[in-house]
């Protein structure tokens, strides 16, 4: 095996620190996710979970460390360049277009890979949220805190993406989207689309991670398989809790 | 009834027209918040290019409206290239840079379109088969404004398809309203911008275009439309399609019905609405895009106002005493010029308050030192009043008028701020030009002298010396005052001044009032300078140059509109006895300045300084956390 | 019993439709310490907002003393005598260290109404205090604009304690610093408030500082107090355990663990 095969469809951080201006938001992240792997992030809020999905899409002016994806390197490039190398992402807070139908979102976020068929059509993404198929006319702004976080990660998905990141994808949900959101991230392993997911909530990873990192002002300070979850979060919950 | 019925088509004909000059703007507005102003610019290159083309080919129907459409598509591409070379690097930028480097823009294609088609105004030819006229309940009516009224319509409905079913205008959509998800979808932001920025110039490029049969195509259409566009923008909601269609309509109807019913205030109507729109509904009719205020780290004084060091004194004091003895050595014509110099110094140093200082770009400071011109002028005329009341009268007619408009100016921030500033501006310079029995209108008012003693050119010299040198003082006191220091507060740090208990909207008040009246000192001593007033000094064009004057002097230093001024005036004249393309080298160097930073030259001789001095303070400010 | 300093009384602030903080009430005495924790989208920031004015709340009141703060302008609550920080605080970037200082103690009269004297010969007998206590004395001359960003987070605490306020308000005051920085910037801040005799809320995301310093924790989740208690009660609390690990199955806590 070559490294570059080794290094298909994976994102690599290390040693990544980044700056809000002169105020710094990471220290030190050290993670990985493979094509397929469901990765975990776990940490008390202000502990660098979204600014580490933020600082893998370009988003953070101030960025330093090693991002790598596919093989390339990320750094310096514009975030539209690295979410086409297929990064998808589903920001905490939603940001839905609020001007923008249903349909609309879902037809300019449309993009195929270059190789594969396109697993994520609108047929596609209208069964996986039946509701969103009822609202596709509808504005972003007019929908429900719950339909605006199915609409954005069906705007992640329908770029068919080989990286998913999730901000808090369970956070203010009702427990039978929970439990659908979870049915997704199995889906989306099995096709062999890695899963970079932050959550506050322990609760998610034991039902998804494959590994677990938990972060802790800013730095990734334990990493475990899921044989070891139990004893990772164990350790883990000083980190976490209260 | 049926004049009516004519008078409201005309209203709609010339609505639509003002509709597709005003598309460019307020997409470009809504999707990268940069404030072209010389969109009017292509306007006017549109109506060369049109007369051009219409004139060679348009010897039939088809002939003409593939002229018009050519010369659509030539000012997009105009844009297009403006856009790529020139204000990719403006996206984000302070609205001051942004107005002034679109501004300079603009000066260079006025001058060469000068170079292209001459000075002269260009009478196009009817558009054939459309010469005529049809009777509209018994009146005719144009038969070629009947088309206008259905071309903005039809663009309307285009352009509404456009950003409906095609990808490029769902981008466009998207990223108006959060650029970042927009490019975490694949797509990238400078393509749109690109694209819709060439959209906006051919539109503005047809609009320019479609007027060649209608009126005369002339080197002042770009400031004419500009300004006019910008109230449409504002009334209608910035970014707003629909609000910038609705709000050209409206527009054309006042200005249709009101040349009937009051001819005299048509132009003030215009921009009091806008003023009304803007206190009432900043977001306009059909809310457009929010416009965040700007963080207080990108605003204007980002550096420390230079504190005089014994050198700095010295050097102060050799520059007064070498002034003061001028009269000696210069011949009457230096000493005019440098007596100019000095009432622009004491115009900008006020603006230095409000704008380098303050943070509040004013785009209407013009106001001021017309209010100021006109004051002084109308007390000698109408009063018979001597100079030396007339020049107290100046400043506190500009400082009631600053504290009237500036009351209303700063209750809102950023573009609203500069745009509100710019509508007060028009309304004075509307009514001086319309009220013609109080203000002479076009024709001025003359016969302001100085009184005997300042009669001479030594005199006079030596009276606006003393004048702009104690405004000056002033104004260095105020900036190291408590004052002064609360004020920039304010400006740097908005959510921690409040937070110690300064009363923001006060202190700004104040600011404007005392920068009004400074502007209002140096438009009295501009009136008794010229002998006469005219409109023109309530134009945009004297705000745009004050901007010019802190920026080239450098907003961080008083010595900033001093340096500005005398480097400013003695360019405009020099360049003006040398060339009839003053405006070119005056916008090449405005861009220079933008693109080169907001230090100014001033700013760059400052730094030279601090290298060699500062190096000590640095290190006792080294970290010590 | 006395009356308290500060009382909030159902509390509630929506942001378009959503609930930010909902009915939260609770009492502040004179001199205390007081924390609030609580997961992400709490309200914790925003109830911080509602108390420092310039954010209405949709109802309820805030009491300081006998004047009731809530609706009130930035200004008019620090006239009433609450002093904030910022979680990122904007440098007043011009000014010196010791100009910033000079004005805050000018503010304090009305002083920003003197258009003539300049503000270095004013001057006032605390600034030089004020800058020792906060460590401050030997980049009095430096500007705040060149501060690194630990020292301009000490200057932000030193001006808003400048006028001695009765209630200090600390938005995150450990945000953006490193490890080692984080607890003694928070003990200069605690401590100068004890020897002010000030009362501080203050919002923190790391719970072991928290649980260090703070006498009482109020936890917020979804805009409502869930817990609220000296740290070792709150700590123990399972609904707090639940709110942060989102998880009933948690394992309990071992003892008395510490975090750090």
């Amino acid at each position: 095996m070559t490294g570059h095969e080794a290094e298909a469809g994976r994102l690599v951080l290390a040693g990544v620190a980044a700056w809000y201006g002169s105020a710094q938001a990471l220290f030190d992240v050290t993670l990985e996710v493979g094509p397929g792997e469901c990765v975990v992030v776990l940490g008390r809020n202000g502990a660098g979970k979204t600014t580490s999905l933020r600082a893998v899409l370009g988003m953070i002016p101030t960025v330093r460390g090693a991002r790598r994806f596919d093989g390339a390197d990320l750094a310096g490039a514009a975030t539209h360049e690295i979410a086409r190398r297929g990064i998808g992402y589903v920001p905490e807070d939603r940001r839905v277009f609020s001007g923008l139908t249903v349909a609309e979102t879902l037809t300019l976020a449309r993009r195929s890979p270059a190789t594969e068929p396109a697993r994520w059509s609108r047929d596609r993404l209208f069964e996986l949220f039946p509701r969103l198929a009822q609202l596709a006319e509808r504005r972003g702004g007019t929908l429900s805190g719950g339909e605006q976080r199915m609409l954005a990660i069906a705007r992640a998905l329908a770029g068919n993406p080989r990286l998913v990141l999730l901000d808090e994808p369970s956070e203010g949900l009702a427990p039978r989207l929970r439990a659908r959101i979870t049915e997704l991230i199995h889906t989306l392993r099995g096709q062999g689309v890695g899963l970079l997911i932050c959550e506050q909530s322990i609760a998610l990873a034991r039902a998804v991670a494959d590994r677990v990192v938990v972060l802790d002002r800013g730095r990734s300070v334990l990493t475990g398989s899921r044989a070891e979850l139990p004893a990772l979060l164990a350790q883990g919950l000083p980190h976490l809790g209260v | 009834m049926s004049v009516y019925l004519v008078q409201a088509l005309s209203g709609v004909a010339a609505g639509s027209v003002l509709f597709l000059i005003s598309v460019g703007l307020t997409l470009v507005f809504g999707l990268s918040r940069v404030v072209n102003f010389a969109h009017g610019s292509f306007v006017m290159v549109g109506g060369y290019l049109g007369y051009t083309l219409t004139e060679a080919f348009a010897t039939g129907p088809l002939g003409f409206w593939a002229a018009i459409a050519l010369s659509a598509l030539a000012v997009g591409a105009l844009g297009g290239l403006i856009e790529r070379t020139l204000i990719r690097r403006l996206y984000g930028a302070p609205e001051l840079l942004t107005l002034l480097a679109t501004f300079g823009v603009g000066l260079i294609l006025k001058d060469a379109a000068r170079l292209v088609w001459g000075p002269d105004d260009l009478l196009g030819a009817r558009a054939p088969g459309l010469g005529g006229s049809v009777a509209i309940v018994g009146t005719p009516f144009p038969t070629y404004d009947l088309v206008l009224c259905a071309i903005g319509p039809i663009v309307l409905a285009l352009l509404w398809l456009l950003f409906h079913s095609t990808r490029f205008g769902l981008a466009v959509r998207a990223a108006t309203e959060d650029r970042e998800i927009t490019a975490a979808l694949g797509i990238d932001p400078a393509r749109l911008f690109t694209g819709v920025f060439v959209l906006g110039a051919t539109f503005a490029g047809l609009g320019g275009a479609l007027q060649v049969p209608r009126q005369a195509i002339t080197l002042d259409l770009d400031l004419a439309w500009i300004v006019e566009a910008f109230v449409v923008v504002v009334i209608g909601g910035f970014g707003s399609l629909p609000g910038a269609f609705l709000a050209a309509q409206l527009i054309g109807q006042v200005q249709a019905f009101g040349i009937l019913i009051v001819p005299e205030i048509t132009l003030v109507g215009v921009f009091a609405l806008m003023a009304v729109v803007l206190v009432v509904r900043p977001r306009g009719l059909i809310g457009g895009v929010v416009v965040p205020v700007r963080a207080a780290a990108a605003s204007p004084a980002t550096r420390a106002p230079a504190r005089a060091g014994a050198w700095q004194r010295l050097g102060t004091a050799a520059a007064v005493a070498g002034l003061a003895a001028l009269p000696l050595v210069a011949d009457p014509y230096r000493l005019i010029v440098v007596a100019e110099a000095l009432i622009l110094a004491l115009f900008a140093a006020g603006l230095h308050l409000l704008v380098g200082i303050g943070g509040l770009v004013s785009f209407g400071h013009a106001a001021y030192f017309g209010l100021g011109a006109y004051g002084a002028a109308l007390t000698v005329h109408h009063l018979g009043w001597s100079m030396t009341p007339a020049l107290v009268a100046a400043p506190l007619a500009a400082a009631a008028g600053a504290a009237l408009f500036g009351a209303v100016c700063v209750r809102r921030h950023g573009i609203y701020l500069a745009m509100l500033t710019l509508a007060f501006a028009q309304i004075l310079w509307s009514a001086a030009f319309q009220w013609t029995a109080l203000t002479g209108g076009d024709n001025g008012i003359l016969g302001i002298w100085p009184d005997g003693w300042a009669a001479g050119p030594t005199g006079f010299y030596l009276l606006t010396l003393a004048v702009a040198l104690t405004g000056l003082a002033v104004v260095r006191r105020i900036a190291f005052s408590p004052f002064g220091f609360a004020l920039r507060a304010a400006n740097e740090a908005p959510a921690r001044a409040a937070a110690l208990g300064l009363p923001i909207r006060a202190l700004h008040w104040a600011a404007f009032v005392i920068a009004g009246g400074l502007a209002g000192l140096a438009g009295g001593l501009y009136a008794f300078a010229k002998g006469s007033v005219f409109p023109q000094v309530l134009s945009v064009a004297v705000s745009v140059q004050g901007l010019v004057i802190i920026l080239l002097g450098g907003l961080q230093a008083l010595s900033g509109p001093v340096i500005g001024a005398a480097v400013f005036h003695g360019l405009e004249t020099e360049i003006m006895r040398a060339t009839e393309l003053w405006r070119l080298w005056l916008g090449a160097l405005i861009l220079i300045l933008v693109l080169a930073g907001p230090g100014g030259v001033a700013g760059a001789a400052g730094a030279l300084v601090r290298r060699w001095t500062g190096e000590r303070e640095r290190a006792a400010g080294a970290d010590r956390s | 019993m006395t009356a308290p300093l500060l009382e909030v009384r159902d509390l509630a602030k929506a942001f378009g439709g959503v609930a930010a903080v909902d009915g939260v009430s609770f009492r502040l005495d004179a001199g205390a310490v007081t924390a609030v924790i609580g997961p992400n989208g709490a309200g914790k920031t925003t109830l911080l907002n509602l108390i420092a004015g310039g954010l209405a709340p949709d109802r309820g009141r805030i009491r300081l003393g006998r004047v009731d703060l809530a609706g009130r302008s930035a200004r008019a609550v620090w006239r009433a005598g609450v002093g904030r920080t910022f979680q990122i605080p904007t440098p007043l970037a011009s000014m010196t260290v010791r100009e910033a200082v000079q004005l805050v103690f000018a503010a304090r009269t009305l002083g920003y109404w003197r258009f003539w004297q300049p503000l270095a010969a004013i001057g006032h007998p605390e600034t030089d205090p004020l800058l020792g206590r906060f460590g401050l004395d030997r980049l009095a001359g430096a500007r705040c604009g060149d501060l690194p960003y630990g020292t301009l987070k000490r200057l932000d605490l030193a001006l808003a304690m400048a006028a001695r306020p009765s209630l200090l308000l600390l938005d995150e005051p450990t945000a953006g610093l490193g490890d080692d920085a984080r607890g003694p910037l928070l003990a200069l801040a605690l401590a100068r408030a004890r020897a002010d005799g000030t009362a501080v809320l203050f919002v923190e995301h790391d719970v072991d500082l928290v649980f260090g310093h703070a006498e009482r924790v109020l936890v917020l989740d979804q805009g409502r107090v869930i817990a609220a208690g000296p740290p070792h009660q709150v700590r123990a609390d399972a609904r707090v355990r639940a709110a942060y690990l989102g998880d009933q199955a948690a394992p309990a806590l071992g003892g008395d663990h510490d975090g750090s």
